[in-house]
C-alpha cells in the first residue's frame, strides 16, 4: 500500500528533473488522435417520460444493450452540460436526474469509474453546485470533479475544415466511453446548442476563439472526439435567451430524451422539438456536406419508448 | 512555577492567534457555509472602528470586538501587541530570523522621543477621520494583515501550489494526490490579484525594518498600537522590580524587543512593554514580576512622555487639519476613474470611501478573483479600496460572496434577488476591435455569456449579426470583458460610472445600440 518516502522523493526528484530538461510537453501523448470512428447507425430512440432510469434502459436495449458500448474496466465519461450558474429548473444546464440514472446505468454494466465533469461558462463550484449535478451525480457513484484547465493536452484533427488542432483535457484521452448528455437549447449563434456544442466543455483552450466558424470547428472536433453515446435531454428545452436563459418563461417541459449512438443524428432530430428542419442548423448542415453521421430524418430508424 | 514558562506561553498565544487568524482568511472562500465570524478580524480593532465612525458619522455596531479589545487593556495595557496580534507575531518570527542568522547583538541604543512618531500618526488618522477621510486601515494591523494574505500572499501560495502540484502529475504514484490538492485548493482561476505587489512590500519592508530595531512597526509606526497606549496608560498590571534584588546588569534591558525597560533595569515604560514575558526569566535574581498593582517610575524624562508633548500634538493636528481639506479634492469624491467598478451592494462612492477599511476581505472571497486593491484610480485616499477588474474576473451574476464579508457595510449585504438587478457598470463596445464589427467574422460570445434576462447584449444586423449592447438590461458584471476573445483588452469594456457615459445612434428609449464616454473629471 501506497508509497515509501524514499519513493516519494525519487520520483518527485524524476519529476523534477524531468520537467526541467525536457519540459511538459515531452513528457506525455501530446498529439494522439481519438481511436474511435464516427457511428454510422442511425438508430433513434425517443424516451417520453419521467422514469428516466427505466426509459433509458429500455432505448439502450434497442440499441444492442448497454453493455455492447461499455465494456467491464472500462473508464467512462458522462459529459452533461454544466455551463452555467443557474437552477435545474432555468433550464441552461443537463437535468441532474438523467445524469444520475446515467450514471447509475453506466456502473452498473461494471464500468472501473464513471466520471462527470464539464469545463463551465460561469464559475466551476457555483455552476456544479447550482446545477445539482454534483450531488447527484455523486450520489449516484460518480467521480465528479472540476476540469483542470492546467492539463491539456494538444490533439491533432488531420482532416479539420476550420481548426487543425484542439487543446482538450487530458483526462479526456484516459477514457474509454464518453456518453454525451447535452441538454437542447437555444443558441444565438449555432441556432440550438446540442450534442456536438456540447463537445465543447472538454476543451481547455480560449473557447472564445472557436466562435468564429463554429459549425465547421464543431463538426472537426467531433471527428476526433466522437461520443460513444449520446443522450440529448429535452426534459425541459430552452427556446429564448439562450444559452444561459435566466428566466422561467423561456423553459418549456417536454419530458422527452433523445437517445442514439450517432451525435449527428441526435443533432438533427432534436431541431424537430423546436420546430425545424435538420438542415436549420448550421452544424447538422455542415455534417451532411462531410457526411459526417446521419442528418436526414429520412435516413433515421425512429422508434419511442415511454414510461 | 518557573519564570520562563510564560514566555512560553505567550509563544503559544501568539501560534493560535496567528494560525486562526491565517486559518479563518484561507477559509473566507465560497461557499462561506461554516458560518464562521469571517469579517471579525478588522471589527476588534478600536482605532479602525473609531475612524470608521467618525468618518461615515454612524455608529456601526459590527465593531462591538474593539470593546473586548478595549477592556482588555484597561485591565492588562498592551497584552494585545505581544500576544493575540498577527503582525507582531510575524514581527517577532522575522527578528527571531534576523538576530539568528545576522548575530545581530540585542542591545539597541535608541533614541526615546521616536516613540512619539506612532502617537503623531494617530493624531493625524483621527484629524483626518474626522473629515470624512478614514486611512486608519493603511497601518492597522489588523486590516493590514488580512488585506495582504488576501491580495499578495494567499494567490502566491496558490500559485506555488499549481506549479507543485503540476510537477508532481507527471510522477504516476503522485498523480493522485497532485490532483486532489488541485481539485481542492486550485480548482479555477489561479492567478495574481493586480495591487499585489505594492501590499506586499509593506508587509516586507516592516519585516525587514527588524534589521534597525525588533519590532520596529511596533514602536514607531503603528497607529493602533498608539490607541492602546493610551487607552492602556492607566492599567493596573505591570511589570514590578524588586529593587533590592536587581543588580543592575542589564540583561533584562537587552532582552526587551520593545526597549520599554529604562535605566540598568529597574524602570518601565509601561507604554511601551507588551507584556512579552522575556526579561522574567532573564533576570537570574528573580527580581522581575508581573502582577497587579504596578510601580510607577517616580520621575522618568526620558520616557515615552516626549510623545505627550503639547507643540507636537499641535503639530501633527494643526498639519493634518491644514491638509485634510486638500486631500478631500483629490479623493474618489471628485476624481473617479471612468473605469473604477465598485463592488456589487457599494455604497455612494464617498460613503463608501468613508467606511471601507481597506481590510481586504472582499478581495479574498471573490469568486473570480475579480476584485483587486485600487492604487489612485479612487483618488488618493481610496489607496486600496476594492475595485472590479473584469478582464481578470468578472462579477458572478448571482454571486452575493464579497456582500457578506465586508465588515462595515461599506459593500452592502445583498441578497440573491437584489444581487440581479445591482447596477455596477456598464458594458460598451469597441466597434473598431469587435471581431464582428471590424473583421467580418461571426462571434457571439459577450452576447452568449451574459446573464442577464432578457440579456443585455443583443445580435442584430443585416448579414453577419454583430452584438449591441442595451443599457437598460446591462448590470455591467463584466462577463463579456472577461471572455472577449479579442487579445490583449477586450473589444468590449466596462465603464464603472455609468452617468458618465452617453449613448449615440440605434434609436432612444435606452435601447441605443453603441456609445461613448466623456473623458474628464466630474459627471
Amino acid at each position: 500500500m501506497g508509497i515509501s518516502r524514499r519513493e516519494f522523493f525519487r520520483d518527485l526528484g524524476l519529476a523534477a528533473g524531468a520537467a526541467t530538461l525536457l519540459g511538459r510537453e515531452a513528457l506525455g501523448v501530446d498529439e494522439a488522435v481519438w481511436p474511435y470512428a464516427p457511428y454510422k447507425t442511425a438508430d433513434v430512440i425517443v424516451c417520453e417520460g419521467t422514469a428516466y432510469n427505466t426509459l433509458l434502459t429500455r432505448a439502450f436495449d434497442k440499441l444492442g444493450g448497454l453493455k455492447k458500448y461499455i465494456k467491464s474496466g472500462d473508464s467512462v465519461l458522462v459529459k452533461p452540460n454544466i455551463a452555467w450558474d443557474r437552477a435545474p429548473e432555468y433550464g441552461a444546464n443537463t437535468n441532474p436526474f438523467v445524469v444520475a440514472a446515467l450514471v447509475e446505468l453506466c456502473l452498473g454494466t461494471g464500468a472501473a469509474e464513471v466520471k462527470v465533469y464539464d469545463n463551465t461558462c460561469a464559475n466551476c463550484r457555483r455552476s456544479y453546485d447550482s446545477s445539482g449535478i454534483a450531488d447527484a451525480a455523486r450520489d449516484a457513484g460518480a467521480k465528479v470533479s472540476y476540469v483542470d484547465t492546467a492539463l491539456g493536452k494538444t490533439v491533432n484533427i488531420p482532416n479539420g475544415v476550420a481548426v487543425k488542432k484542439a487543446e482538450i483535457y487530458a483526462d479526456v484521452l484516459k477514457t474509454d466511453v464518453i456518453v454525451n448528455v447535452p441538454i437542447a437549447k437555444d443558441h444565438s449563434l449555432s441556432r440550438l446548442t446540442l450534442g456536438m456544442k456540447n463537445l465543447m466543455g472538454i476543451l481547455v483552450e480560449n473557447r472564445g476563439r472557436w466562435h468564429q466558424r463554429i459549425n465547421q470547428k464543431l463538426v472537426d472536433l467531433a471527428q476526433v472526439v466522437t461520443p460513444t453515446l449520446t443522450v440529448i435531454d429535452a426534459t425541459r428545452v430552452m427556446t429564448a435567451n439562450g444559452p444561459s436563459g435566466g428566466g422561467l418563461g423561456y423553459v418549456k417541459r417536454l419530458d422527452k430524451l433523445i437517445v442514439t449512438t450517432d451525435v449527428t443524428a441526435a443533432d438533427a432530430y432534436a431541431t424537430t422539438l423546436f420546430g425545424l428542419e435538420p438542415t436549420d442548423l448550421g452544424v447538422v448542415k455542415e455534417a451532411k456536406k462531410r457526411d459526417f453521421g446521419t442528418a436526414d430524418l429520412e435516413r433515421m430508424n425512429v422508434s419511442k419508448v415511454a414510461a | 512555577m518557573p519564570p520562563g514558562i510564560w514566555k512560553w506561553l505567550r509563544r503559544l498565544s501568539q501560534v493560535t492567534f496567528f494560525g486562526a487568524a491565517c486559518a479563518l482568511i484561507v477559509a473566507t472562500d465560497y461557499p462561506l457555509e461554516a458560518d464562521l465570524p469571517y469579517d471579525i478580524i478588522p471589527r476588534f480593532s478600536p482605532l479602525l472602528a473609531v475612524t470608521a465612525m467618525a468618518a461615515s458619522r454612524a455608529v456601526v455596531s459590527a465593531f462591538w470586538p474593539a470593546l473586548i479589545l478595549v477592556a482588555l487593556t484597561l485591565l492588562l495595557g498592551r497584552a494585545f501587541c505581544g500576544w493575540v496580534c498577527p503582525v507582531g507575531a510575524l514581527l517577532d518570527a522575522g527578528d527571531f530570523v534576523i538576530n539568528k542568522v545576522f548575530r545581530r547583538r540585542k542591545r539597541e541604543g535608541e533614541r526615546v522621543s521616536h516613540r512619539r512618531w506612532r502617537i503623531l500618526l494617530l493624531v493625524a488618522l483621527l484629524v483626518f477621520a474626522a473629515f470624512g477621510i478614514p486611512l486608519a486601515g493603511w497601518f492597522d494591523p489588523l486590516a493590514l494583515f488580512p488585506r495582504t494574505l488576501a491580495t499578495s500572499i494567499i494567490p502566491y501560495a496558490s500559485i506555488g501550489l499549481d506549479k507543485l502540484t503540476l510537477l508532481l502529475y507527471d510522477v504516476p504514484s503522485l498523480e493522485g494526490v497532485a490532483s486532489a490538492v488541485r481539485q481542492r485548493v486550485v480548482p479555477e482561476n489561479v492567478t495574481l490579484i493586480p495591487g499585489h505587489i505594492l501590499v506586499a512590500a509593506v508587509l516586507t519592508g516592516l519585516i525587514l525594518l527588524g534589521f534597525v530595531r525588533r519590532r520596529f512597526y511596533c514602536r514607531y509606526i503603528c497607529p493602533t498600537g498608539a490607541l492602546l497606549t493610551v487607552v492602556g496608560w492607566a492599567s493596573p498590571f505591570g511589570r514590578r522590580v524588586v529593587g533590592a534584588d536587581c543588580t543592575e546588569c542589564k540583561r533584562c534591558r537587552n532582552e526587551c524587543r520593545m526597549g520599554a525597560i529604562g535605566g540598568c533595569g529597574e524602570s518601565t515604560e509601561q507604554a511601551e512593554c507588551n507584556l512579552c514575558m522575556d526579561c522574567l526569566p532573564a533576570c537570574r535574581r528573580g527580581a522581575v514580576s508581573f502582577g497587579f498593582g504596578r510601580e510607577r517610575p517616580p520621575e522618568n524624562p526620558t520616557t515615552w512622555a516626549p510623545a505627550l508633548k503639547r507643540r507636537d500634538f499641535l503639530v501633527s493636528a494643526g498639519a493634518s487639519l491644514a491638509t485634510a481639506p486638500a486631500v478631500l479634492v483629490t479623493d474618489g469624491r471628485v476624481h473617479r476613474d471612468l473605469f473604477l467598478i465598485r463592488p456589487p451592494g457599494a455604497q455612494e462612492e464617498s460613503e463608501f470611501l468613508a467606511r471601507c477599511l481597506r481590510c481586504g476581505e472582499c478581495i479574498r472571497v471573490c469568486l473570480t478573483q475579480g476584485l483587486a486593491p485600487v492604487h489612485f484610480e479612487a483618488g488618493l485616499t481610496g489607496l486600496w479600496t476594492p475595485r472590479l477588474v473584469p478582464r481578470k474576473g468578472y462579477c458572478e451574476y448571482l454571486c452575493t460572496l464579497c456582500t457578506q464579508v465586508c465588515p462595515t457595510d461599506a459593500i452592502r449585504p445583498l441578497t440573491e434577488s437584489e444581487k440581479k438587478i445591482e447596477f455596477i457598470g456598464l458594458a460598451i463596445i469597441d466597434r473598431t476591435r469587435c471581431l464582428p464589427w471590424v473583421e467580418n467574422e461571426d462571434c457571439n460570445v459577450c452576447e452568449e455569456m451574459c446573464p442577464t434576462s432578457p440579456k443585455a447584449i443583443e445580435l442584430r444586423g443585416r448579414g453577419r449579426l454583430k452584438p449591441h449592447v442595451i443599457p437598460d438590461e446591462c448590470v455591467g458584471c463584466g462577463i463579456c470583458e472577461y471572455a472577449c476573445p479579442v487579445e490583449g483588452d477586450a473589444a468590449i469594456v466596462v465603464v464603472g460610472d455609468r452617468d458618465r457615459v452617453y449613448f449615440v445612434g440605434g434609436g432612444g428609449g435606452g435601447r441605443g445600440g453603441g456609445g461613448g464616454y466623456r473623458g474628464g473629471r466630474g459627471g
